[in-house]
């Protein structure tokens, strides 16, 4: 009986644990996470950050994502990170003004958490994440456009849409980045990606948000992103080689209806 | 006795120590002649050893004609002797009737030089085979054990063969995959549809071009056939696995249309409410969903921008 009892409170222990202590995704690598790109600040493990990604990878260059923060304080930044990834941040966005959700498409290189991280005017952050297997090789694979021969006549191009969201004040801004997002970790490849973002309102000139976008993001990176209603939405973007781009994209489509 | 010997002795008595992975095939005669392997309707796994399509072979007075080759090098063999127990004849043909790695995988247990494959199908096999292969290690495990990738060293360019009394037609279509290879055998009436219809299971579509493969599906459906076997699911004597191909691309096409005119994202368009017919129509249709959004959505998203900058 003794010993059961003992086992009973082993059992129990550990599970107080794994509720207070163990990131949502358990990961190796998670005390070096919080230390490395949370500067160590306060965390506090939070299902508001949601992330939607499909449980398994079907292409792992390919691989969707779409974090949203359902709190209700606002998200100043939003960190996209993959723990074992070989490079691990994703995106780090700024959601100026802005809705507090970022989908776009990544690369990822084995099976990993993915982690929302997003900080809120108090300077806490707030961490969820959830699982992705994969079948592996994303960030190590060169691009498949620089194969195809003319990627370099489209370079940098911008193609993007805006579509108002039905019942609500809100922009859905979509934009597409002509880039081979080339990791570096590919044989003799240099890194070669698209490393800043930025979003004005086309009218004020005002900055909606910005992003800094790292080498995990998919090649020719495609963005989903939510602002309070605007006239009209500037975006430039630059290259890690000095190439700069910007465009400007009017409500051009109908009404999103979801 | 020793306690090394009781360990020795229980290992050998566990399965998974002492045997290979086996195939259990049980090919079912179709027509005169004529013999299908079943797949169960279930995605790779290790249990199944990734054999989850429709095999084939003709048992003609010249020698058999295999129609694709299976998932690994012991499925392979295992059908060699499968069909050396059961036709005590040689085999003078082995097609395979697209690039997915269920399907030629197998050809190492065949001499290659009878191995015979559209032109685009060996293209495909080229370029994406490699990654096939490793994906099947990674997802079936064990049963994969030696498989190695080989290529089909024959083209099929002509439109029809004669192996003995059987007279063999075929199609070069696209739209599965970007190399269909369709087979009817004129003697038996049996329409051999590779991977292009598919019977109460729902379709994969990794390499799928919808436009393509309707036109393909009518062309299928115009050809006079007795019976044809499908990429999945039971052996057909009518239409109606053609035309529930067809309407289930139908709605692959609208549903992502609407989404991208509505500005959705990869996500959404994953996690929208499906029609509850579909679900009990199609098995596996929750786990094939999603993969075919990964691959389709790109294209009609990509449809829905405007350039709108150039680099200065």
């Amino acid at each position: 009986m003794r010993r059961f009892t003992l086992f009973l409170a082993i059992l129990l222990n550990s599970l107080a644990y794994v509720s207070a202590d163990q990131p949502p995704a358990s990961s190796p690598l998670w005390p070096l996470i919080h230390k490395k790109f949370l500067n160590g600040e306060e965390v506090v493990f939070d299902p508001k950050v949601r992330i939607s990604i499909p449980k398994m990878s079907e292409d792992s260059l390919n691989f969707p994502v779409n974090v949203s923060w359902e709190g209700k304080e606002k998200a100043k930044r939003m960190l996209l990170l993959a723990d074992l990834n070989p490079i691990i941040p994703i995106v780090d966005y700024y959601p100026e003004i802005a809705n507090p959700s970022i989908a776009t498409h990544i690369k990822i290189q084995q099976a990993t958490p993915i982690r929302g991280a997003i900080q809120t005017e108090d300077g806490k952050w707030h961490v969820w994440a959830e699982f992705a297997d994969a079948s592996g090789g994303g960030c190590t694979t060169p691009s498949l456009g620089m194969t195809a021969g003319n990627w370099a006549d489209h370079l940098g191009e911008i193609h993007a849409a805006v579509w108002q969201k039905e019942a609500s004040e809100v922009d859905r801004v979509r934009f597409q980045i002509q880039h081979p997002m080339d990791t570096g970790l590919a044989n003799n490849i240099p890194k070669f990606i698209i490393n800043e973002i930025e979003i004005y309102a086309a009218e004020s000139n005002r900055r909606l948000g910005r992003m800094e976008v790292f080498e995990p993001v998919s090649e020719n990176p495609l963005f989903s992103l939510d602002f309070p209603r605007q006239e009209g939405y500037r975006i430039e973007a630059k290259d890690n080689n000095g190439l700069f781009v910007q465009g400007t994209s009017y409500y051009t489509k109908g009404v999103l209806s979801q | 006795m020793t306690r090394h010997f009781w360990i020795f002795a229980f290992l050998l008595l566990q399965p998974n120590f002492t045997q290979a992975f086996e195939y259990k095939l049980k090919p079912s005669l179709i027509a005169e002649n004529t013999w299908v392997i079943l797949g169960p309707n279930e995605e790779f796994t290790r249990e199944n050893g990734g054999y989850e399509i429709n095999t084939a072979f003709i048992n003609t007075e010249e020698g058999v004609v295999v129609i694709d080759s299976g998932p690994s090098r012991l499925f392979g063999e295992a059908l060699h002797a499968k069909i050396k127990e059961l036709t005590n004849q040689e085999i003078i043909q082995v097609y395979l009737t697209n690039h997915l790695p269920d399907r030629f995988l197998g050809i190492q247990a065949f001499p290659l030089n009878l191995v015979a494959a559209l032109p685009t199908t060996r293209e495909q096999i080229k370029q994406v085979g490699p990654s096939l292969l490793d994906n099947m290690y990674r997802l079936v495990g064990d049963a994969m054990r030696g498989t190695e990738l080989r290529m089909p060293e024959i083209e099929v360019v002509l439109t029809e063969m004669k192996f003995g009394s059987h007279r063999l037609k075929f199609w070069s279509l696209k739209g599965h995959t970007p190399g269909d290879l369709v087979i009817l055998d004129q003697k038996t009436g049996v329409l051999f549809t590779g991977g292009v219809v598919f019977n109460g299971r729902a379709p994969t579509t990794p390499f799928a071009d919808i436009g393509d493969w309707h036109q393909e599906l009518e062309l299928i459906e115009k050809i006079d056939f007795k019976l044809f076997v499908p990429s999945h699911g039971e052996v057909s004597t009518d239409t109606s696995a053609i035309s529930d191909t067809r309407e289930y691309l139908n709605w692959l096409d609208q549903t992502f249309q609407h989404s991208a005119a509505q500005g959705l994202h990869m996500m959404e368009v994953m996690t929208l409410r499906k029609p509850k017919s579909l679900k009990e129509k199609w098995e596996l249709f929750e786990e094939e969903y999603p993969r075919t959004v990964v691959h389709l959505y790109p294209d009609y998203e990509r449809d829905q921008l405007r350039l709108i900058g150039t680099p200065e």
